[in-house]
């Protein structure tokens, strides 16, 4: 089935850490917050026959515009929340914030290790030399053919190797580039 | 009110719920597209307001639309949803509920485990890419996850999965007792294992999808479960099934159930 490139990699990640015996948990720091909100919600009034007996739902504090729990079955709201207007401020899923009527973009949580999200300027020749790996190394990480390569997509989340794990988990302004850099020797 | 339309189903999941893997009579002599008008234009008669459609696998009845066409004209305001294995659901398939309104739910019943839990020789992976799909389409799935021994490891794994890949709300329970898992208890976990697969799932970090616990081992429809199972699993504080007071179930021959458990009593053809 084609996904999108955000989705088409966020597949490959799980396949690839489920492939390595990596547990999943640690992806959620860097991607839920990416995917969350991006459609309607909705809940079938039962499903696998199975009915909420804790009678709430259990993360209900993250959601205003989650199902409502009655009798032991999940009713929905008869149409969908009203979508914020102009100048509204809405706080979705505690992430999508809309001001002004243009939403900002949501606060970009640390990325496991292995993963790297693109910034302006960013080419696959400046990402290899800075995770200390080549162009042809992630192309092949990411499923990138020669047209694709050229075309970053700023925000997007890419893998890269594990070679230098210090430097992809921080802000990008605090990384020293890689010319400055100086990389401790051992004695 | 759930209608089983039909009680063929390309996976062979073995802990499935259905009740005629039990009682064969139950599938036998399955409705026609005619005869499940006529249960539409009753619930519609009674005022039925909501209604899950599931099996079965419903995507293999080849008048599934025209149900689903016939039961939007008689109840034009009533929510519908499809409960599907997915095995079938592709983006035509997708973009064709979201027009009728239709929400669709489905089950991950294993990453690794995925094709010993559906019995087929299936990935996950083509499951969570209809998922992230749907989501992309702006037609999220609902996701269920039935917790069993063989799953119990990667529990936290097919959460999370689920949850990056745009699963609209997340339901975990243990595999409940009935169906085929009467001859597969083996794959019931303890109450020790279910609650420690909720602190597990409660202790990831938030994946802002909305996700509930079903803390049922047995449905307490079933009057004929052995004592013996029943000390085994039963809660000490057990709530009834509201069964037959807020939802009722049709099976695929047409005879009416107070609970997907339980075994019919009338019929209302």
């Amino acid at each position: 089935m084609k996904l999108s490139k955000k989705n088409a990699t966020l597949q490959r990640v799980i396949h690839d850490a489920l492939a390595s015996g990596k547990t999943l948990g640690g992806l959620l720091v860097g991607f839920a917050a990416t995917v969350a909100g991006c459609g309607e919600r909705h809940t079938p009034a039962h499903t696998m026959g199975r009915f909420p007996d804790s009678r709430y739902q259990e993360n209900a504090k993250n959601e205003n515009t989650a199902e409502f729990v009655t009798e032991g079955v999940i009713a929905e709201p008869e149409s969908a929340p009203p979508q914020p207007k102009s100048n509204a401020v809405r706080e979705s899923q505690g992430k999508e914030i809309v001001l002004g009527g243009k939403p900002l973009p949501p606060p970009s949580p640390p990325l496991p290790a292995d993963l790297y999200r693109v910034k302006g300027g960013d080419t696959l020749t400046k990402i290899a030399k800075a995770h200390r790996t080549t162009v042809a190394e992630l192309k092949r990480l990411n499923g990138f053919d020669d047209k694709r390569a050229n075309k970053l997509v700023m925000g997007e989340i890419i893998q890269v190797p594990l070679y230098n794990p210090n430097a992809v988990n921080e802000d990008r302004s605090k990384t020293p580039s890689v010319k400055g850099a100086k990389i401790p020797l051992k004695k | 009110m759930t209608l089983e339309l039909t009680a063929k189903c390309n996976f062979r999941c073995p802990y499935c719920y259905c009740v005629w893997h039990e009682y064969p009579a139950l599938a036998k002599s399955e409705l026609g597209t005619d005869g499940w008008k006529a249960v539409l234009d009753k619930c519609a008669a009674d005022g039925v307001n909501d209604i899950l459609f599931t099996g079965g696998e419903a995507l293999l009845r080849d008048d599934l639309f025209e149900i689903l066409a016939y039961a939007r004209r008689v109840l034009p305001k009533a929510k519908f949803s499809l409960f599907t294995n997915a095995g079938r659901l592709d983006e035509t398939l997708i973009k064709k509920f979201k027009r009728r309104k239709i929400h669709l739910a489905t089950s991950l019943q294993g990453l690794k485990t995925y094709g010993a839990m559906t019995g087929t020789r299936r990935s996950y992976k083509r499951l969570l890419s209809v998922v992230a799909r749907a989501s992309e389409l702006k037609w999220p799935i609902a996701v269920s996850m039935t917790i069993t021994r063989a799953n119990f490891d990667e529990a936290t794994d097919m959460f999370v999965a689920a949850a990056l890949s745009g699963a609209s709300t997340i339901q975990v329970g243990p595999v409940i007792l009935g169906g085929r898992t009467a001859a597969n208890q083996e794959l019931m976990v303890s109450r020790d294992e279910w609650e420690e697969v909720k602190q597990r799932i409660r202790a990831l970090p938030d994946a802002h999808v909305p996700y509930t616990f079903c803390d049922e081992f047995i449905c307490s429809c079933r009057a004929d479960t052995p004592k013996a199972l029943l000390g085994k699993w039963e809660e000490k504080d057990r709530k009834p099934c509201p069964a037959g007071k807020s939802f009722g179930v049709i099976g695929p021959n047409g005879l009416y159930r107070t609970c997907l458990h339980s075994l019919p009593k009338e019929s209302c053809r």
